[in-house]
């Protein structure tokens, strides 16, 4: 059906982007920041607005032919228009687009509300939101787009404000060096789907002999196109999937080959192995942008992809199973890294992989439905912990800051700190939880350096804990029903498959705890931190609250609404009932994880004790495991080192060897040139000056006749007249 | 010996040629002048004459003194807006007499290319000193071929073949005509050229010694490359690339950097190698071609026309050289010729050292026009000539067009000059030129033009760009700079503009040339594009990297002075304005440059592969 | 008898005593009186020939002229001589060769 408002929703924001970057700096100076928050959050809300109006305008739809569903389209313009290809810029929304703008405008707008009260003191405010307010943009077009290009835009776009984002304080090398790193990995899994595009695109239209190795169009003439909705409607028809499920390249099935290198594609901006190295370290950037982008929006765009591309996907259970090993190994190795960290920042990075790994074995065992209901909750619940740990380094921050100035000693108010100062332990020390790693104390995300923080953030506390409660999947919290979901699918796929996800919900709990234990509890807080952490502003704390709330209330909310709304999504689903059994086993696992991280880090004197009775022999795994298993060092020593090999050794042989053949040529050229004016001085002058000098001399002999003696004239006239008269006797 | 003198036939036509201003009918009176009887076998239309017609074309007797008419016809077909040809009349002592018959005839082109000539002169006169004026005239000057390619961009009718059309015999001793008129490949190339050289003049405000010698080698330059672009005659084609030869040549070896005359002479040399063979291709395709008629019409055995050697069958005519097809040895020669200009590697290595070495506005015209000019030539000259031989080197051009891209990447990666690293993007980019055109699909040539287009704007900022750090800092080492973001915020929004337009990013310019390119090729070459695809990743590196180590991070202490690092002034944000604009608006909406080279490329495109 | 043929041989060898004289001698003044004998054998050629030659007065007349014109020649050379002496300051031949190149 023809919603020609639809290009509102990404419009709306980008206005506000580009108010926002061309005159930011002015209104933050003259009006203060708050002229560049009303923009910013004015456009979210008025998007969110927007796409609310139209999922409602979307479920209102009759349903219609469960193959196509209900769909509100777009077309803005067309791009492309040339011979065998038509690109048109179209928007459609549909199920499976109208939950995803959902999340994003309403999880979004809770985070720019959130942000304008952390960013309060940076003085590039307006940069900040102008980004964001381009990310918002960037994301609703890739959801909304109908068609490989417009999703491309969307792609890379939220690609680069994903750099410009992490890179936000670019004067610290870490962080410019860290956004470059996400852009460049995110181009690697690019290259897939380039390739799998170009692939899609014209296996859809004809095939390659395995003859000739030429392509030959199909009879039956069907348009290459890369817009969804047309392939969709070609894949709907039986026959059209079976003859593209036959086709082959290179002796493998086309389905399996385009499959593969879209999902690697997924797996670069979902952060899945072996591609999810950027995400740790784009960590660097403010935490409402790791919240946003990084745990909610944009590494949901490959899920999105392939849930998307399903009908594809479908077509090759060995690409499905790949899809369920990549997510699986993703989520196992994830969690394995989370349980290792002492940035909290970084606990939420591995812990996002590990929930994405989860979505992509949902989305490899068929459980379209349970994926997309994941995302859902996922975003809420990890956007509500990420915000919470934002409140808490907010807070932290300003220790830290104290404590790097060496102003520690500020603020001393009660008796009690004069006492504990006197008596020298209002000295934080740090946690000595591994005396392996040194702990940084003016890191203000280092756990180690919390502790005891529940008293003085008490909302803050208590939404992360309702968020980790919702994460590690216990009864009635969102976590508890999606996951629930997609471990049922599991099960019902194979055994093995359900027992390594359930271990991996059984690790989720632990770190998620571990991080609360040491963050919030642990001992009670010393006299520096009463001194300088407070809880954070109303504007920073409601919206953790609203989040809260949310990880509880969108479990049984969105089972309701993806039914109704996205009925026809999940006709492809395979059926997976959640029986009691796997449910206790599932809660079970969560209890235990929990019950592990509350005895060993509820109480740091406790984790003394256990750590002297080397009870916490897993800490050995430490090591290796800290450091992301050492794949950022192999990338590093073998991709990295070996590009900048290839870029030198290609250097080097285009001025060396290429260049050295044009030189070579023009010294040869150059000897030519002296041979030849050696020839020409020696033989060729050499001949001319030859016969003058002949003539000289010739002439010079010639002269020595003249003596100037008149006697030899004499003689000469004689001898002349004698000769003459011989000659004419003889005549 | 009279006798054979009153051989010659004495037949006089008024008019001496014909002129329509539109549809209608106009008559030829011929009259026999000479003593003898003529017998005329038949009165026909010269080969090229479209929408003209002729009555009567049988033969008569024509006594001495007697003469009849011939009633000339023009019937416009709405797909050319000039029209040329000639009558021939032919006696039966083989002596043929031609009329020339035209209808339109387009004076824009002729302006267009000439105007900038003018201004050299102009600026040469220009007294000495007045720096000022020197620019102004410059400026002014480069704003009239400006106007006449937008106008002509305009009126231009995708669909319809040649326009602009201006074509009358130059030198009828060679066969030489001044045939000038723009279609779809050429149309956007004029339109680049003029923007280019406008914005490169403005950039060479800077320039303070021999000024007038600086602009008007430049604006001799513009001339050479409009008419390059415009020209249809071999001969002519031939007389503009020359052109630009000389004036490059000084342009660098006078105001270019440390090693400015090792690369003008490298350039000059290396192009002029090139220009030799295309030369020795050029005339073994005059002395072969089928016999057809000039403009006017009289008929000649050999013609430089380049649209009457492109309906030549070169590959059925049974000709060797050297042993090999002649259509095969005739198009490597203007192939390499091109090659050298592209540049294609390995016959690239003039282009870093032409860039580093060139001033700013020079490289800026190197870069986004003269690479040009080598794709245009093999779409214009290989393609369309010699259309067998194109389709048995497919694989050859994209197989260089991979190594281009990947080639040129990883050079660039590995360089320490800010300049080398972007004159390498380049041989990187135009490697998708190239694949793009031996894909022979609709939607290949479309992303090759369209990256021929947009690779010309975004390089020409990026140079730009360049030269705005280089007048700052006097140094181009990419490893002296570092968080020049916090000094230059607008400069660093430009410049983070055009590396991520020139990285391909879907939504800026580059992208839409390189999708199409990608898409085009893979059907026919699928394991070369798949290689060539990793282009994507190392443009993306090696652009990021020179970005960080520029923009971002901390400042380097080196410099003491921050305030030597101030943002952009208006001159240069005036020059890089319009080639932003085109960048943004053109990622998202190609359809205007669709519009108008997409017909003309897919006629292309049958024309080859049928 | 001595018949002309005797005078003739006289006068010959005359002539070539004097021309002799002429090539040889270095003093300007030797060479002039080889003009001299020269001269006075070609006078006495023609007076040989006036004689034994009938009617040929005019070899006498002749041998006149010569007597006349050594006369002359001797004054205008002698002349000559003394201008050379003045300038070069000797009259040995072979040492006036200015004309040498």
């Amino acid at each position: 059906m023809d919603a020609g408002w639809l290009f509102l929703i990404p419009l709306v924001p980008l206005c506000g982007a580009i108010v926002n970057a061309a005159f930011g700096a002015r209104l933050q100076r003259r009006f203060g920041r708050h002229a560049v928050s009303v923009v910013a959050v004015g456009v979210v809300v008025a998007a969110m607005g927007l796409g609310i109006g139209a999922v409602a305008q979307l479920a209102a739809l009759p349903a219609r032919d469960p193959a196509l569903g209900r769909v509100l389209v777009d077309r803005v313009f067309t791009m492309v228009d040339v011979g065998g290809l038509r690109v048109d810029f179209t928007l459609a929304l549909d199920a499976l687009s109208a939950v995803l703008v959902l999340v994003i405008t309403v999880v979004g707008a809770l985070i720019h509300v959130y942000a304008v009260g952390y960013m309060a003191d940076e003085p590039a405010y307006w940069r900040f939101f102008a980004c964001l307010s381009l990310f918002v943009f960037a994301m609703l077009v890739l959801v909304l787009g109908d068609g490989f290009v417009p999703l491309l835009v969307g792609w890379e776009g939220v690609g680069v404000c994903s750099y410009l984002l992490i890179g936000f304080w670019y004067a610290e090398p870490k962080n410019a060096r860290a956004g470059m790193k996400a852009f460049v990995v995110n181009r690697v899994g690019d290259w897939g789907l380039f390739a799998g595009v170009a692939l899609l695109f014209w296996a859809v239209a004809g095939s390659w002999s395995a003859i000739d190795h030429r392509y030959y169009f199909d009879v039956g003439h069907v348009q290459p196109t890369l817009s969804f909705r047309a392939l969709e409607q070609l894949f709907g028809a039986p026959e059209f999937a079976h003859a593209f499920a036959a086709k082959t390249i290179f002796g493998a099935p086309v389905p399996l080959v385009v499959s593969l290198l879209l999902l690697f594609g997924a797996c670069g901006k979902s952060a899945q192995a072996p591609l999810h190295v950027w995400l740790p370290d784009a960590m660097a950037g403010p935490t409402p942008v790791s919240a946003l982008i990084h745990a909610a929006t944009m590494v949901t765009a490959g899920v999105y992809l392939i849930a998307r591309l399903r009908f594809l996907f479908v077509l090759s259970p060995a690409a499905l199973d790949v899809v369920v090993a990549v997510g699986l190994v993703t989520a196992l190795g994830g969690a394995m890294l989370g349980m290792f960290q002492y940035d909290i920042k970084r606990v939420l990075a591995y812990s996002t992989i590990s929930q994405l790994g989860f979505m992509f074995v949902a989305l490899g065992v068929g459980a379209w439905g349970a994926a997309l209901f994941h995302l859902v909750t996922h975003a809420c619940f990890k956007a509500c912990l990420f915000l919470g740990s934002g409140s808490v380094i907010a807070g932290m921050h300003r220790l830290t800051h104290a404590r790097h100035t060496g102003h520690l000693d500020e603020g001393v108010e009660s008796e009690t700190d004069r006492h504990a100062m006197a008596a020298g332990d209002d000295e934080h020390q740090p946690a000595q939880l591994d005396p392996r790693v040194e702990a940084d104390p003016t890191d203000p995300q280092d756990m180690r350096n919390m502790g005891g923080l529940g008293e003085l953030m008490p909302r803050t506390r208590w939404s992360y804990l309702v968020a980790c409660w919702a994460i590690a999947g216990f009864p009635w919290a969102a976590g508890f029903w999606s996951k629930d979901q997609i471990l049922a699918a599991a099960y019902g796929k194979s055994m093995a498959l359900w027992l390594v996800g359930v271990a991996t919900a059984g690790m989720t709990a632990f770190y998620m705890f571990r991080s609360y234990y040491l963050t919030f509890e642990a001992r009670p807080a010393t006299a520096a931190h009463r001194r300088h952490v407070r809880e954070s502003p109303a504007v920073m704390t409601s919206v953790l609250t609203i989040l809260a709330v949310a990880s509880l209330v969108v479990g049984p909310l969105g089972a309701w609404l993806l039914a109704h709304v996205t009925g026809d999504f999940a006709a492809h689903e395979a059926a997976a009932r959640v029986t009691a059994g796997l449910m206790l086993a599932s809660v079970a696992m969560a209890t235990l994880g929990w019950a592990a991280a509350r005895a060993f880090y509820k109480d740091e004197a406790e984790h003394a004790k256990l750590r002297a009775a080397n009870r916490l022999r897993y800490e050995n795994l430490h090591a290796f495991a800290f450091d992301n298993f050492r794949i950022d060092e192999l990338y590093e020593a073998t991709f990295v080192r070996g590009f900048a090999a290839c870029a030198r050794a290609a250097a080097w042989l285009d001025e060396v060897v290429v260049d050295g053949v044009v030189h070579a040529l023009a010294a040869v050229t150059r000897g030519a040139a002296w041979l030849t004016g050696a020839i020409d001085r020696l033989f060729v002058d050499g001949a001319v000056d030859g016969v003058a000098a002949l003539v000289l001399g010739g002439g010079r002999a010639a002269r020595r006749v003249q003596t100037g003696r008149v006697s030899h004239y004499v003689l000469g006239m004689t001898m002349g007249v004698v000769l003459l008269v011989v000659w004419a006797s003889w005549w | 010996m009279t006798a054979i003198a009153l051989m010659m036939t004495l037949l006089s036509v008024t008019p001496s040629s014909l002129t329509f201003d539109g549809a209608g009918e106009k008559l030829l009176h011929v009259r026999n002048d000479g003593d003898a009887a003529v017998r005329i076998e038949r009165a026909e239309l010269a080969p090229g004459s479209d929408g003209f017609a002729l009555q009567p074309t049988n033969g008569r007797v024509l006594q001495p003194g007697e003469s009849y008419e011939l009633r000339v016809a023009f019937v416009p077909d709405g797909r050319h807006a000039q029209a040329f040809g000639g009558v021939q009349l032919h006696a039966a002592d083989g002596e043929v007499t031609a009329v020339a018959v035209r209808a339109g005839g387009s004076w824009l082109l002729t302006l267009m290319i000439f105007f900038p000539l003018v201004g050299a002169a102009l600026v040469m006169l220009a007294p000495r000193g007045r720096h000022a004026l020197v620019r102004a005239i410059a400026l002014g000057t480069s704003l009239v071929p400006l106007a006449a390619a937008l106008h002509a961009v305009a009126h231009f009718d995708g669909a319809g073949g040649l326009q602009f059309v201006q074509h009358v015999v130059w030198i009828p001793a060679f066969n030489v005509e001044y045939f000038v008129g723009v279609d779809g490949l050429s149309i956007l190339m004029v339109l680049l050229t003029a923007l280019i050289s406008t914005i490169a003049i403005l950039a060479s405000f800077g320039i303070d010694q021999q000024v007038r010698g600086y602009f008007a080698l430049v604006l001799l330059l513009e001339t050479g490359m409009l008419g390059t672009f415009v020209a249809l005659d071999f001969f002519l084609f031939y007389i503009f690339w020359e052109l630009m030869l000389v004036p490059m040549y000084f342009l660098i070896g006078i105001w270019g950097g440390p090693r400015k005359e090792y690369a003008a002479i490298k350039f000059f040399l290396y192009t002029l190698v090139g220009s030799v063979l295309i030369l020795l291709a050029i005339i073994a395709l005059y002395f072969h071609a089928a016999p057809t008629a000039l403009v006017d019409g009289t008929p000649v055995q050999h013609t430089f026309d380049m649209l009457k050697l492109a309906s030549n069958d070169w590959a059925h005519k049974g000709l060797t050289l050297f042993g090999c097809d002649f259509s095969r040895v005739v198009w490597v020669a203007f192939f390499i010729g091109f090659a050298i200009k592209i540049p294609i590697f390995p016959l690239h290595t003039w282009l870093p050292d032409a860039h580093v070495e060139a001033p700013t506005a020079v490289s800026v015209i190197l870069a986004g026009v003269l690479l040009k000019m080598g794709a245009y030539g093999i779409l214009r000259v290989n393609f369309a000539m010699l259309p067998a031989a194109t389709e048995w080197a497919a694989t050859t051009m994209t197989v260089l067009g991979a190594i281009n891209i990947v080639y040129g990447g990883l050079c660039a990666f590995a360089q320490t000059d800010l300049k080398r690293l972007v004159a390498y993007s380049s041989v990187s980019h135009m490697g998708f030129c190239l694949v793009g055109m031996a894909s022979f699909t609709d939607v290949g040539m479309n992303g090759a033009m369209l990256q021929m287009f947009n690779h010309g704007t975004i390089t020409a900022m990026l140079f730009l760009l360049v030269g705005v750090l280089y007048d700052r800092a006097h140094t181009r080492q990419i490893d002296r700079f570092g968080g020049l973001a916090a000094a230059m915020p607008r400069y660093a929004f430009v410049l983070g503009l055009g590396f991520f337009a020139s990285l391909g990013l879907p939504g800026l310019s580059g992208f839409v040339g390189e999708l199409l390119v990608f898409l085009g090729a893979f059907a026919a070459h699928r394991v070369v594009v798949a290689i060539a695809l990793f282009g994507v990743v190392i443009t993306a590196a090696y652009h990021l990297w020179a970005l960080q180590r520029v923009l971002l991070g901390r400042w380097n202490e080196g410099w003491r002075d921050r305030a030597q690092f101030f943002d952009l002034t208006a001159r240069e944000k005036l020059t890089l304005a319009p080639l932003a604009a085109f960048v943004i608006v053109l990622g998202v909406w190609p359809m205007p440059l669709l519009r108008l080279v997409g017909p003309g490329l897919g006629e292309l495109v049958r024309h080859v592969l049928g | 008898m001595i018949g002309l043929q005797h005078f003739l041989v006289v006068s010959a060898a005359l002539f070539a005593l004097g021309l002799l004289t002429v090539a040889t001698r270095r003093n300007a003044v030797a060479i002039l009186m080889g003009v001299e004998l020269i001269l006075n054998a070609a006078a006495l050629n023609f007076v040989a020939f006036a004689h034994f030659v009938a009617g040929a007065v005019g070899g006498v007349v002749f041998a006149l002229f010569i007597i006349v014109l050594a006369a002359a020649e001797a004054a205008i050379a002698l002349a000559i001589v003394l201008a050379i002496f003045r300038h070069f300051r000797t009259i040995d031949a072979h040492d006036v060769s200015t004309l040498k190149e």
